[in-house]
């Protein structure tokens, strides 16, 4: 009995190593095949530039390399908000020589 | 050689600052140019516009929207301004153009402001008009592979929020990428900078006639201002202004006079000052949440910050 018990425990253990290995296997399998627009990088990014008409698209223009949102769906699922702000690099107070350059002001 | 010009467009102020002052004609070309794009998408006063075209189509789907073609340029708009929506949670919304137009701003501001200094009455405002229906944001879709949008029949987009500065973004990064020296770009206080920032950066006044802690210096983030101290309009015996609450249609009752954030872009701090408008009393603790760095006027004139918001030594000095 016992020898035949520990076969059994072996054989469990070496089916649940090789579930846990392709189950890896699959999760990695789909994170390379996912397209920029699945929902793991959905909104988590503000969109970026894209050509601003097709006939007006700089040709030397490089294309952009974030992720852009295809399709959206909002207030229908009001607590699923997705998006978030990018942090932005720090700001500071200019010294009292620099000329002021532009001005922001409410439109 | 910095050099820098100011000029009136898309019924805003807008400036564009060159760090090699060579590079403003070439540029300039490039900025109407792009411009003019912008305009003959999305502006709610030229009935040829896309949005208007847009407005005017009849419901093709079942559950009263419709589906249409739109171009590459109002499609990346669109995703600008549901980005705004999603990040907001719906104080930023691109379908309040009804709205907007039962309000009465319904044409260039300078004609609504004729108009009422004229005490002529609008089409649509009245002492008793609503707004109606203020949001149709559910329905509003976009599906880049189809080159489709989807949307509430009739509704009428206003991109009014986020399209300046989602433009002023993507054209400072092409005039950076296609001529020689850094750009700033500033349409309607929307400003996008690009390329190689002149020394000790980009110097942005976020108020004119109190400038002290209004100044700061930025390298590549965006700036932007949204309030009700500029775009105010008599309409219906009311005073309005366009920051509306997308709940009810209506301008937002208690709100800031003026609110300036620094975003990662253009496109982000626009989204923050205009949620910031809309929240009123919430907005300095939304935006500290969101470690947003803002200046806040209100009403009264008295000023508040929220941290990453510089302070010259002037002022700490005072305070302590």
């Amino acid at each position: 009995m016992i020898p035949a018990l520990r076969h059994a425990r072996r054989v469990s253990r070496a089916t649940l190593g090789l579930g846990a290995v392709a189950s890896l296997a699959i999760v990695a399998h789909l994170a390379m095949d996912a397209p920029a627009g699945s929902a793991s990088t959905r909104g988590q990014q503000p969109p970026v530039t894209t050509p601003t008409s097709t006939a007006s698209a700089h040709p030397q223009r490089k294309a952009p390399q974030r992720h852009v949102r295809r399709s959206h769906t909002l207030k229908s699922e009001p607590t699923a908000q997705r998006s978030t702000f990018t942090p932005a690099p720090p700001v500071t107070a200019p010294s009292a020589t620099q000329p002021t350059q532009a001005q922001t002001h409410s439109s | 050689m910095i050099g820098s010009v100011a000029f009136r467009a898309i019924g805003v102020d807008c400036q564009l600052v060159a760090t090699d002052r060579t590079a403003l004609p070439a540029a300039r070309r490039l900025t109407d140019a792009r411009l003019g794009d912008l305009d003959a998408v999305a502006s709610r006063f030229r009935p040829d516009s896309e949005v208007m075209r847009l407005a005017a189509l009849p419901a093709g789907n079942t559950d009263e929207t419709v589906t249409a073609r739109a171009t590459p340029l109002l499609r990346s708009l669109l995703d600008g301004a549901l980005w705004a929506a999603d990040v907001t949670a719906g104080l930023v919304d691109p379908t309040l153009g009804r709205a907007m137009e039962c309000n009465g701003y319904d044409a260039d501001l300078a004609v609504v402001l004729a108009r009422a200094a004229a005490d002529e009455p609008t089409r649509r405002v009245g002492p008793n008009s609503h707004p109606g229906p203020a949001s149709t944001l559910p329905q509003l879709r976009v599906d880049d592979a189809a080159g489709t949008i989807t949307m509430a029949a009739g509704a009428l987009l206003d991109l009014g929020a986020t399209a300046k500065a989602a433009t002023a973004d993507r054209l400072a990064g092409e005039l950076a990428q296609t001529l020689p020296g850094g750009f700033l770009v500033n349409l309607g206080g929307d400003i996008a900078v690009a390329g190689d920032a002149p020394a000790g950066g980009w110097v942005i006044a976020a108020d004119d006639e109190n400038p002290e802690d209004a100044r700061i210096s930025i390298t590549c983030q965006g700036v932007a201002t949204s309030g009700t101290n500029r775009r105010r309009w008599e309409a219906g015996g009311v005073t309005r202004h366009h920051l509306l609450d997308p709940a009810t249609g209506y301008p937002v009752q208690r709100t800031w006079l003026q609110v300036s954030c620094v975003g990662a872009s253009a496109l982000e701090a626009n989204a923050a000052t205009t949620a910031a408008c809309v929240l009123g009393d919430d907005a300095t603790g939304w935006l500290t949440e969101r470690r947003i760095p803002a200046r806040l006027v209100s009403a009264t004139g008295d000023v508040s910050y929220t941290p990453g918001w510089p302070r010259s030594t002037s002022s700490r000095r005072r305070a302590s």
